[in-house]
């Protein structure tokens, strides 16, 4: 199963490679976000700064949501093809997980430091356990996202679902993830093991049960 | 069933009556809180509804026979469950505004049931969108699974949440006495059994419905188109 889905991993990753379909709208809109966040709430102000995690979140997470819809969708336009390969059908969904993962992990990477530039805020002194919070975040929504994608794959207007499905989905993970880093930011930074635990549970269960009810979608 | 159906109304009456006359007053919260064995009622209903949908789903999947049958009663439990989830939410909100001056607080049950609600609207939503018959079955039965999982992940994240901010408004704290216990529990059958009927007749409707659409298909095919 697992080479299968490495090899499936490695084809999505040359199509983005050549595309870069995926991850420079996505970059962009995220920039866009953060722009328009400046605009909305004047950035130069200090009134940003005890927003700030709340704004570097929903910013990533809007489009991180871009990317990882589309990554079943892909799959979509080219038929069935995927499924008459003799695989295992977990592969299919591990390889996608996988890619989502990636996808969002740039992402994250490129905006981070954008938001903090762009509203003026640096970023917590704490690199590493604010690393640690980026990664339990984003991948925690790469995962619910693909669970979501492959189940909206074949519905009429799929744009417009995913958000309605994905976004009150991940909500535990949104405050999960606002609240470590306003921990990391010194505010009540006691709580901050509980959040990453929340997190870490949520990004756990959201890999392992798609995981094993991804055979039944395929099956129909 | 249709006998269940006549037990519903007179335990309506009969709960109406126990709430709004034979129990008395609260002191510190007046008449208002009197909405409270409706909103009480509704919200355990709900969330056996949605238990419900999550054990259907799980049969869905997991038996081979009657598989149309048990989703017809999953949609229709779901759907039921977000009647009482919207009226449970409507009523509190109500009397939210009277006793803590507000239509909507952070509490953690309010922002729970709030997203609970926006999670099985998403349900009905995947299946509008599905046609094929088979793939909505399986696919809806999934999406049910993953999201009563998510329920009580949410309620304990939004629970931490609200633990960490200055508490505004607390729970009032109402001692329940025998008399007002009844009252609740009469009100809870009453809804219950309004709600299974409901669930029944939803999970009928859709099935008349199926055979029409087979026989009018049948019948043009007949007449050759």
């Amino acid at each position: 199963m697992l080479r299968a889905a490495v090899w499936l991993f490695w084809k999505d990753l040359s199509l983005e490679l050549r595309g870069r379909e995926l991850l420079l709208p996505a970059a962009i809109f995220g920039l866009i976000i953060a722009m328009l966040y400046g605009f909305a709430f004047d950035g130069g102000q200090q009134v940003l700064r005890p927003m700030f995690p709340g704004l570097l979140w929903l910013g990533i997470f809007f489009s991180s949501f871009l990317a990882v819809g589309r990554a079943f969708g892909v799959e979509a336009e080219a038929g069935q093809q995927l499924l008459m390969a003799p695989i295992d059908r977990g592969a299919i969904f591990l390889s996608k997980l996988a890619l989502n993962i990636l996808l969002t992990l740039v992402l994250t990477a490129v905006l981070t430091p954008a938001f903090s530039l762009l509203l003026g805020v640096a970023l917590p002194h704490a690199t590493w356990l604010f690393l640690w919070t980026l990664v339990l975040g984003v991948v925690g929504f790469a995962a619910a996202g693909s669970a979501m994608g492959a189940l909206t794959v074949q519905t009429r207007l799929r744009e417009l679902l995913l958000p309605a499905l994905l976004l009150p989905f991940t909500s535990p993970l949104l405050l999960g993830a606002v609240n470590a880093t306003n921990a990391l930011y010194g505010k009540n930074p006691s709580q901050l093991g509980s959040w990453l635990w929340l997190m870490a549970a949520f990004d756990g269960i959201f890999t392992l049960v798609p995981l094993l009810l991804f055979e039944y979608l395929t099956e129909v | 069933m249709r006998y269940v159906r006549w037990l519903s109304l007179p335990l309506w009456v009969v709960g109406l009556y126990l709430a709004l006359i034979w129990v008395p007053d609260v002191r510190a919260l007046g008449v208002s809180y009197r909405i409270f064995y409706i909103h009480l009622g509704m919200a355990w209903t709900a969330l056996l509804a949605m238990t419900a949908n999550f054990v259907l789903s799980l049969l869905v999947l997991m038996r081979r026979k009657g598989k149309m049958e048990t989703d017809r009663f999953a949609q229709a439990s779901a759907e039921v469950g977000i009647l009482m989830t919207t009226a449970t939410l409507a009523s509190g909100m109500l009397w939210a505004r009277v006793a803590w001056g507000a239509f909507w607080t952070w509490d953690p049950r309010l922002t729970t049931t709030a997203i609970m609600w926006f999670l099985y609207i998403g349900y009905l939503l995947l299946r509008q969108a599905m046609d094929d018959e088979t793939k909505r079955r399986v696919y809806s039965a999934v999406y049910a699974l993953i999201i009563f999982v998510d329920v009580p992940i949410v309620y304990l994240s939004v629970r931490w949440w609200r633990s960490i901010h200055p508490v505004v408004f607390t729970d009032t704290g109402m001692n329940i006495t025998p008399q007002m216990f009844i009252a609740v529990m009469v009100f809870f059958f009453a809804t219950l059994v309004l709600a299974l009927d409901l669930i029944y007749l939803r999970a009928f409707q859709d099935k008349v419905r199926q055979e029409l659409q087979e026989r009018r298909a049948r019948r043009l095919g007949r007449l050759g188109y």
